[in-house]
């Protein structure tokens, strides 16, 4: 049963939707984008259902739609059972579900549950030069504290990327119209004219928000940026953990010290500018879960004619640096490099089969397979011990030259 | 120089039992030198009863290098000759495995697997599918 197929068919039972109202089908990109999705349930619902709300990581989407009697039906999209997933602890005596052992459930959901789920507003964007960078790339620091932010069930993520066309006014005009509660900017080397050029558009407006600088631009000029907007917060590792951490923050769940890998300005002393650079200690967190990325800027990518990397360019244990951009109902290679990287962990990891082959005179070698495992060892009994059967000399197999 | 990497992915299309290979402590292997050290490479082939790997060596005049396979176990000279097999293939028509040679195809598409030859991994969501280019012509094998 497809995510699709989960709104429509039970969704609508459990809503309790009056006859002759249905939930509309939405299309293969909404699930992709967790408030497109939401804007296309709510519209179509108005006045048949109450308030819509999507959240959680796009392998694991919930769909809250709240019923006219003011209880909620919770869809898990993926299938799982509510009771499989990793609640945060702000769900705790906020949200109950009537039956977490099924994705889909009544629950009960009060007005601090449903604050948390809408709020803050995360706007993250990615800032390139275009002219710098014509072929655009999947936007992958983004997309990873997008899945960060939205693991933690706490408010609501927007992406935009200038590889993707977006160009700083129209960015200032998206902040003007509507200014998030954090803003989130990925700056690489290169791009500090337009950091500069956003903060200072940031920082005039009457109410900034929050505002987390991260890439490998600030980490440069870490010091340079605090000098300069003394209200701006760096992300000094890769951002997903303070991203999480800057979010319950915000709901004034720990202090500022507590959020992981940031950088910011601290108090003026002796009439100065002290630049702190302060940071928490980061905290351990479990990444191995977290390697999938967000896809909403995935459809954007390939209609600018942008590529992405593939898991699936790891085949049968050998790996490749592949690029892909799409080509019809497929995907086609522009570039692959011989490159190393480990297998998927965690989500979307699959476990390979291995087995230990005993040395006579010590020691062991391992066997592991991706792909086509055999149900058992294929090396029994002291095989190892005897000669081999040819060897690099004398008899080598010479090939062409060309 | 010819960048032979393209071998491995090769074997990992057309030879069954293809793996990787690491290796605990320091084995010694008879014939084969110390594991992992000399003339072994991170990738074998291990099925019923037989163990075979890559091996290499410098040509006399320095030129290149020459691959051979080594093979342990059950019906080890067949095992040799299957991966002899498969590099003499790779010679012929995957030294120049163009930029463009990697496709994916999502589950619910129909990759075109007729007309050329292809190297298919099933992957989670879909199909991993290398084009290889024809046999080139011309081939002098000196060995």
């Amino acid at each position: 049963m497809s995510a699709a197929d989960r709104l429509l068919e039970r969704l609508r039972q459990a809503t309790a939707l009056a006859a002759g109202v249905s939930i509309p089908v939405p299309g293969d990109l909404d699930f992709l984008d967790p408030q497109r999705l939401r804007r296309s349930l709510e519209a179509p619902l108005a006045g048949a259902a109450g308030r819509v709300r999507v959240a959680g990581t796009l392998d694991r989407r919930l769909a809250f739609i709240e019923r006219l009697d003011g209880r909620w039906a919770a869809a898990d999209l993926s299938g799982a059972p509510h009771g499989s997933r990793a609640w945060p602890q702000w769900a705790d005596g906020h949200l109950r579900l009537d039956d977490p052992g099924s994705w889909l459930s009544l629950a009960t959901l009060d007005d601090h549950a449903v604050y948390r789920l809408s709020r803050p507003d995360v706007q993250l964007v990615a800032l390139y030069h275009p002219e710098n960078f014509p072929l655009p790339r999947f936007p992958l620091g983004i997309s990873d504290v997008a899945r960060a932010a939205r693991s933690t069930l706490l408010g609501t993520v927007r992406l935009g990327d200038m590889q993707l066309g977006l160009t700083l006014p129209e960015l200032a005009g998206q902040l003007t119209a509507r200014v998030p509660d954090i803003l989130g900017i990925s700056a690489t080397f290169g791009q500090h004219d337009l950091m500069t050029g956003l903060l200072d558009i940031v920082y005039r407006l009457p109410r900034p928000p929050v505002v987390i600088a991260g890439g490998s631009l600030t980490a440069r000029n870490e010091a340079i940026l605090l000098e300069r907007y003394p209200g701006l917060l760096v992300a000094r590792g890769g951002g997903e953990a303070t991203i999480e951490a800057l979010l319950a923050h915000w709901h004034g769940d720990i202090p500022l010290e507590q959020v992981p890998g940031l950088g910011y300005a601290g108090a003026a002393r002796g009439g100065g500018l002290v630049i702190a650079r302060r940071t928490a200690r980061p905290v351990n967190r479990d990444t191995t879960s977290d390697l999938l990325p967000e896809l909403d800027l995935l459809p954007a990518t390939f209609a600018h004619g942008g590529v992405v990397q593939l898991e699936g360019s790891r085949m049968n244990g050998v790996t490749r640096s592949v690029a892909f951009r799409k080509d019809g109902s497929h995907l086609a290679s522009t570039s692959a490099v011989t490159c190393g990287f480990v297998p998927m962990q965690g989500v979307g990891g699959q476990p390979e089969a291995f087995f230990q082959v005993p040395v006579p005179g010590g020691g062991r070698i391992t066997l592991r397979y991706e792909d086509n495992a055999p149900a058992g060892s294929p090396l029994t009994g002291d095989i190892l011990a005897g000669e081999p059967a040819s060897r690099p000399r004398p008899g080598p197999v010479s090939l062409s030259r060309t | 120089m010819t960048p032979w990497s393209d071998a491995y992915l090769w074997l990992a299309g057309f030879a069954p039992g293809f793996c990787r290979l690491d290796q605990a402590g320091d084995p010694q292997l008879a014939g084969g030198g110390p594991v992992m050290k000399v003339g072994w490479y991170p990738f074998a082939v291990a099925r019923d009863g037989a163990l075979s790997y890559l091996a290499v060596r410098d040509l006399p005049d320095g030129s290149g290098v020459e691959f051979g396979a080594v093979a342990y176990g059950h019906r080890a000279e067949d095992a040799a000759a299957d991966l002899v097999g498969h590099l003499r293939a790779w010679d012929a028509r995957g030294r120049d495995l163009p930029q463009d040679a990697f496709a994916y195809w999502p589950d619910g598409t129909m990759p075109p697997l007729r007309g050329t030859l292809l190297s298919v991994f099933p992957e989670r969501h879909g199909t991993a599918i290398i084009t290889w280019p024809p046999e080139r012509t011309g081939i002098q094998a000196d060995g």
